[in-house]
């Protein structure tokens, strides 16, 4: 089908036979197109420059830089719209073709010319430039929609990450101490600890699986249920007597695996351990779902590895989780962590693996908390050999410190 | 990412010829087991012996993969290696994929 476009085009006519140029251009005239000539390959490089020029006939053979030479150039030209070229020559050889559309050639025409065969040559070259400038809007009019979408999905990574723990439990029987380093791809790491009641400390350590808009849906939605301040938290309720009553983790997590799985996102989770610590007890209860296994990190300095645990949150509505149950001592420590931790990669491609990171955990119980997460961004850095690129993922790591329950609770 | 895909009786068995199955090739991953399934496979076997890494958008992908199969048939993976086994068990999907027994190499 004909297109309806029919605009004329703007035609550079390139030969060295000012009578040549006089017989193609009067042909294009009466075609409707608007014509400028140039009469050898370095005029029409300069005209090139200065012309909106559609679509070129240049003879091939001529002086200086001839027709398959400004044919070369021209392609080089770069970032502007595209140019249809027409090659005109006797030479009709099949060596001559393909040196022709090697050096980007279109379309040919014999000489001597024959009119209808110009005027229909033009026309086939007029639908390739149409083709070609819907394409362009429609690939911008992609690009832009795309962009929009990208800014979409960075700021609800922001809002995520934006949810990190501020203040502090204003609590002297217990430490939190958190260490957070974004990777420069958007992915989704997050952590934060609050207080759900006087005694007890809820705290969590996630990563969302993947990239793009589902990810970002699963990260929201995370967000909004483990936030005490959110109206959809799942971590508490307020019972009939008016008593709030705080979720245990198992059940908190079979809930938000719920909510995610009637979601339908398709293959996007995530990973996390929640977990609750009493202040007077040292009592902790904890579910590992998918997530890095945490380490205790005992008074004397020796370390426990908690490999109990069960699936990522998302992928399975029938999924069990199971409470974890472990005790404090004064002095304890508990750390949660991302992957981005152990497997931070040295320049060997060696991964820092749990065991480093339970070796290091147990050398650290001398120093006080805040200390342990600064030193553990130095041994990363070191560990990848100081490379650039450490951060390939988002890098967390939550560590809890159980003073003693003698402390008094703080006014809620 | 390259895959060879053959047939034993009921089982296809599909060698995973790629170091890792991360999100760069998680996408054409799932579209050629899809069309494996869709072309009626249901007992798979995939030969991970090549697969060093695997990441959570490939685990993701394995979990839709096996949901293709409407608890009709079955994935077993064959020969993990060491990282790709302690993911399976780190996230529990040992539970629900079938994890063969590492074969005596040499």
């Amino acid at each position: 089908m004909e297109p309806t476009n029919s605009a004329s085009l703007c035609v550079l006519v390139v030969d060295d036979q000012a009578m040549q140029r006089l017989i193609v251009r009067r042909t294009l005239q009466k075609l409707g197109h608007r014509v400028v000539e140039a009469c050898c390959g370095d005029d029409a490089l300069e005209v090139l420059r200065r012309e909106p020029v559609d679509l070129v006939i240049s003879d091939w053979v001529m002086e200086g830089i001839d027709g398959v030479e400004l044919c070369r150039s021209l392609r080089k030209l770069g970032d502007r719209p595209y140019i249809y070229f027409i090659l005109m020559s006797s030479r009709d050889t099949r060596e001559d073709l393909l040196a022709g559309l090697k050096a980007g050639a279109d379309d040919f025409l014999r000489k001597p010319l024959d009119f209808d065969e110009l005027a229909l040559r033009i026309r086939s070259g007029q639908r390739l430039l149409a083709l070609q400038s819907s394409l362009n809007e429609r690939n911008k009019m992609l690009i832009d929609a795309l962009s929009r979408i990208d800014a979409d999905i960075r700021a609800a990574a922001d809002f995520q990450k934006g949810m990190l723990p501020n203040g502090s439990l204003e609590s002297t029987r217990s430490n939190f101490c958190w260490l957070f380093l974004p990777s420069a791809s958007v992915s989704g790491d997050g952590l934060n600890y609050f207080r759900l009641d006087a005694h007890r400390v809820g705290f969590y350590n996630v990563d969302v699986a993947g990239h793009g808009v589902a990810s970002a849906m699963v990260g929201m939605l995370m967000t909004q249920s483990l936030d005490p301040r959110s109206s959809g938290c799942v971590l508490r309720r307020t019972g009939a007597d008016g008593h709030v009553i705080i979720t245990p983790p198992s059940e908190a997590v079979s809930i938000l695996n719920r909510q995610m799985t009637s979601l339908q996102l398709g293959s996007n989770y995530l990973t996390c351990t929640y977990g609750l610590l009493d202040e007077r007890s040292g009592e902790v209860v904890l579910v590992r779902a998918g997530h890095t296994m945490p380490v205790v990190v005992r008074a004397d300095g020796t370390t426990e590895v908690l490999g109990d645990g069960d699936m990522p949150v998302g992928l399975f509505d029938n999924a069990d989780y199971h409470d974890i149950h472990l005790r404090l001592a004064p002095g304890d420590r508990l750390c949660l962590y991302s992957d981005g931790v152990t497997e931070s990669e040295s320049a060997d491609r060696v991964e820092y693996s749990v065991e480093r990171l339970a070796q290091f955990l147990g050398e650290a119980i001398s120093w006080p908390l805040a200390e342990v997460t600064r030193r553990l961004k130095d041994e990363l850095r070191h560990w990848s050999g100081n490379s650039s690129d450490i951060y390939r993922d988002d890098v967390s790591m939550l560590a809890i410190e159980y003073v003693n329950g003698t402390g008094p609770p703080p006014a809620v | 990412m390259q895959l060879t895909i053959s047939q034993s009786g009921n089982d296809t068995i599909v060698g995973v010829l790629s170091p890792r199955l991360d999100a760069s090739v998680a996408p054409q991953f799932k579209a050629e087991m899809t069309a494996m399934i869709n072309a009626g496979a249901k007992h798979i076997v995939l030969d991970m012996a090549e697969v060093k890494m695997i990441d959570s958008s490939g685990l993701g992908t394995l979990v839709s993969i096996l949901k293709l199969l409407n608890g009709q048939g079955k994935i077993v993976i064959r020969a993990a290696t060491p990282s790709v086994l302690g993911l399976f068990k780190l996230t529990r999907m040992d539970r629900v994929f079938t994890i063969e027994a590492a074969a005596a190499t040499s």
